[in-house]
């Protein structure tokens, strides 16, 4: 934990000179004019990166350090009761020359969760099934490191080109016996063009591919319990637990995805339209000990959304729709393991032989369809002295395991409104007050099990159904001090930020969240 | 340009409404199946003998998950089953009189168990399935018990030194051990010689004797006989353990503390020469059989495992001399114990059993289960098949049976 902390602050270091290097004549302006780009810039909400160069945002960038702890008793089994949050993140627009755009952005984020049990991987919910862990609730450390690019050239005879660029590891360590380490790396290139049709309508295509693996290479122990059990999962309440079961554990999943993009614009003077289709299938593979496998996974994403501004002297209107469906597919294989031995010289060889595959063992299906509307209240044309919003969103999932049959569905219904102002503006000093407060009614949250006397399904499945169950109101606030910052020559623009969350259930149970950020604005 | 405007908008719409349809397609998935088994008498009886009315199991691992008995024609019908690796297996017990009626020719007027075993089958469609079958003579001294998985000391140390194996009267008549042997078979990490490939012999890495001239060691009707390594009471170093000083023989290590009050037992044959009592494995495998000779055992032919010529040597068992045998497989942390590296053949084990912990230490014990309660004695199963005969137990104790 504190390794990671010198690792931050050598970061944040090397992210300080950039503070001096630019000079702007107005600076104060910064956060507004910030905000205001991000939401006119509606090709920064898809994967086409060839669309960075159509709606230029100014050079510059954010800084952002920002500590939280969450706590309650509203959690899954799985996430555990609390996290404390540590993250930084560095953003930046560029441009070089006159042809080529550039958005760069570097995540680091560590985490400490609490009271966290059955689930040693990245990924527990609504994927692959094949994950394990222990029942023994412990603390798991996570740490993240994430570098995002994407790069478009200026308009060439009607075309842009971009390409967008993400690589990502990660890092799950569990704390307690029986200690796993699971390690990510995740990358992806997704290279893109736009064509315009003409003065208001601009099309754009984009491939992606991703990578992603994720492995646990063995799980130790440091104590001598010899009752210690360690599970491994396959859908559901289906979880063979083993004493021992640790010993020589090993596990990694190796997930390739292709997708691919449509979008549609349409600009006028004051409206501006960008929609976008996407569809993504992904074939995950999973490996034990000698490249024995308890399964695969496929996946099939389809995404649509449209992104929306008009724009008047005085308002901002800002919309978005959009609406994701995934399908998954878990095939379960069953092998024996065929030990070859050489009589000549007694070596043994071994490999795994399928026998059999369950086809569709488990499903997974999600829904989730979202509409957000926003209005800017501007002052002038990079200024905005409040917001209001509304949102509404459809989520649903179901897992469902056959033979025997067990499910598990569950649909939400969420609305809320948000809002933020300038409270104050007095010379170069400005403070935000921003709030949003919804409440998610659960149209259906039922789980039908096979077999309801296994552990999983008493210790997970069963009180998470009631987290499931439950409608709760959510409601967070915010408060963003934004002050001047002078470094050497330059005027920079610096804030900080406080922020808490709460949450409560309908099953008197609540969450709640607090948060401090410090960030500073360059040019 | 509007005809390509056109083309994008109508190829975004099919995109969408293609992927929206594949979404709800799920027929390609696994269904139950709905098959006979078929079971066959074996040699020596009559062709109009079938094996009637009587129960077949579909197991995995050690839980029985589906059931059918047989009809008229020994075909036993099975619906609703989940495809997967099973082990399909029944046994039926024939008295002396109906033995004499069914078999083809003259035979001798005693119990005999009729035993089908079929392991790791991949059940996978709705063909038939044949299931055949041995006869053995019912035996009157069995194999009860081996507790070979030890535990934790009073200072959390891995802790063996009270293992043991317990052997069980099961008949109404005074047994005695006089001269009787019992082995433990190899336990190389992949199975030197497996039963599938080795049906006439047990390689065994240890052979041991009770001692006695004929008529000292007797076995009431419901006794035990306990061989332990150390016969001292262990719960003064581990407070899970046992107090093994009542055991009837002791398997003695020099090196190791023994009791002197306690008979020992003969080392007739061990492969590894550091090593004079019981090597029980604390993960397993852990398999033993229960043999009878009048022959010379140091004359017994000793082997190399396959491709070796060097290391243990291994002694081979004929499986004629086997009274009673029990398999117990190592529980292997991916895939559970494997039936693959099973050394008794199906008529002297048609099943197998393991305990839970995959390294031991756990204090489980494999037990044979209880029959029934007659006659102020308790009667435990017997059917060669210690998938179905015996359940494994924490908490049981010499001498002590439980109901499966």
């Amino acid at each position: 934990m504190f390794r990671n902390s010198y690792l931050l602050g050598l970061a944040l270091l090397i992210s300080m000179p950039s503070w001096g290097q630019y000079n702007s004549a107005s600076s104060l302006d910064k956060k507004e004019k910030r905000d205001l780009e991000l939401v006119q810039q509606l090709w920064m909400n898809t994967q086409n990166a060839a669309g960075l160069s159509l709606i230029p945002i100014e050079n510059g960038g954010i800084s952002v350090m920002s500590v939280g702890r969450t706590s309650g008793s509203f959690n899954r089994v799985q996430e555990g009761n609390a996290e404390n949050r540590l993250s930084f993140s560095s953003e930046r627009f560029d441009r070089i020359g006159e042809s080529i755009y550039i958005y760069g952005k570097f995540d680091f984020n560590m985490n400490r969760q609490f009271e966290r049990s059955w689930s040693d991987v990245l990924e527990t919910y609504n994927s692959d099934p094949y994950i394990y862990g222990s029942s023994i609730k412990g603390k798991y450390d996570y740490q993240k490191f994430n570098l995002f690019a994407k790069i478009a050239t200026k308009e060439i005879k009607k075309f842009t080109f971009g390409t967008q660029i993400n690589y990502s590891v990660s890092d799950l360590s569990r704390l307690k016996d029986p200690r796993s380490r699971d390690c990510l790396a995740d990358y992806s290139a997704i290279p893109s063009m736009t064509y315009r049709l003409n003065n208001t309508q601009i099309i754009g295509l984009n491939l992606k591919y991703r990578h992603r693996k994720e492995k646990t290479p063995s799980v130790m122990t440091v104590q001598t319990d010899p009752n210690l059990k360690y599970y491994t999962l396959t859908g559901m309440e289906n979880a063979d637990g083993k004493i021992g079961g640790y010993g020589s554990f090993k596990r990694e999943f190796v997930n390739d995805i292709f997708g691919l993009g449509f979008d549609y614009n349409f600009k006028s003077k004051r409206f501006n339209s960008l929609n976008s289709v996407t569809f993504d299938t992904e074939d995950e593979k999973i490996w034990g000990t000698n490249k024995q496998s308890p399964g695969e996974y496929k996946e099939k994403v389809y995404a649509f959304s449209s992104y929306n501004t008009y724009k008047t002297k005085s308002l901002l209107h800002f919309l978005e729709i959009s609406a994701k469906v995934s399908d998954g597919k878990a095939n379960e294989f069953r092998q024996e393991l065929v030990s070859v031995t050489d009589t000549a010289t007694g070596l043994i060889s071994q490999h795994w032989n399928t026998l059999f595959t369950y086809k569709g063992r488990y499903n997974v299906t999600t829904n989730n369809i979202l509409a957000h509307y926003r209005i800017y209240s501007l002052k002038q044309e990079s200024k905005y002295n409040s917001y209001l919003g509304t949102t509404i969103q459809y989520s649903s999932f179901k897992n469902k395991y056959n033979l025997p049959q067990s499910s598990l569905e569950v649909k939400n219904l969420c609305g809320g409104i948000e809002g933020g102002m300038k409270l104050l503006g007095i010379k170069s000093h400005t403070l935000w007050f921003e709030s949003q407060v919804s409440y998610l009614h659960v149209l259906d949250a039922k789980m039908n099990l096979g077999n309801s006397t296994t552990d999983y399904a008493k210790q997970v499945l069963t009180p998470d159904l009631e987290y499931y169950n439950s409608s709760c109101f959510k409601a967070n606030a915010s408060l963003q001090y934004v002050f001047p910052l002078k470094f050497k020559s330059s005027n920079n623009t610096g804030y900080i930020k406080m922020c808490g969350e709460n949450i409560w259930a309908k099953s008197s149970k609540e969450k709640r969240s607090v948060f401090l950020s410090i960030g500073l604005y360059t040019d | 340009m509007n005809k390509l405007l056109s083309l994008s908008i109508r190829l975004v719409i099919s995109f969408l409404f293609i992927g929206m349809a594949s979404c709800s397609k799920n027929d390609d998935v696994t269904k139950t199946l709905k098959f006979d088994v078929q079971v066959t008498m074996p040699a020596g009886f009559k062709s109009d003998a079938s094996y009637a009315k009587q129960t077949v199991n579909i197991s995995k691992g050690s839980a029985v998950v589906y059931t059918a008995t047989t009809d008229e024609k020994g075909v036993a019908h099975f619906e609703n089953v989940i495809p997967d690796v099973y082990d399909i297996s029944t046994s039926c017990e024939i008295s002396g009189d109906d033995y004499v009626n069914m078999a083809e020719s003259d035979v001798e007027n005693k119990a005999v168990l009729i035993t089908g075993s079929m392991l790791q089958q991949t059940v996978v469609t709705e063909d038939p399935i044949s299931l055949a079958t041995q006869m053995s003579l019912k035996q009157s001294l069995l194999i009860s018990k081996i507790y070979y998985a030890g535990c934790k000391d009073n200072l959390n140390k891995n802790y063996t030194a009270d293992q043991y194996i317990e052997f069980f009267n099961n008949s109404d008549e005074d047994i005695y051990v006089d001269g009787l042997y019992f082995a433990l078979t190899e336990t190389e990490s992949t199975a030197a010689f497996p039963a599938m490939s080795h049906n006439d012999t047990v390689y065994v890495k240890q052979v041991f004797q009770f001692p006695g001239n004929g008529k000292d060691y007797k076995v009431a009707p419901g006794g035990t006989i306990l061989v332990a390594n150390s016969a001292i009471d262990h719960t003064a170093s581990a407070s899970n353990s046992v107090d093994l000083t009542k055991a009837t023989f002791e398997a003695k290590d020099p090196k190791k503390i023994n009791n002197p009050s306690t008979p020992a037992l003969i080392l007739t044959y061990t492969a590894y020469s550091g090593i004079p009592n019981m090597n029980l494995l604390a993960g397993g495998d852990a398999t033993v059989v229960l043999f009878k000779t009048t022959e010379d055992v140091s004359k017994w032919e000793t082997v190399y495992k396959p491709g070796a010529t060097s290391g243990n040597l291994y002694k081979k068992v004929p499986t004629r001399t086997v009274i009673d045998g029990l398999e117990c497989l190592k529980n292997k942390a991916t895939t559970g114990p494997d039936a693959n590296s099973k050394r008794l053949y199906n008529y002297i084990d048609a099943g197998y059993q393991f305990i839970n912990a995959v390294s031991g230490y756990t204090g489980e014990v494999v037990t044979r289960a209880k029959d029934k309660e007659a006659n102020g004695r308790v009667y435990l199963k017997d059917s060669n098949n210690s998938t179905n005969d015996f359940t494994v137990s924490a908490t049981v104790k010499p001498g002590q049976y439980l109901t499966k």
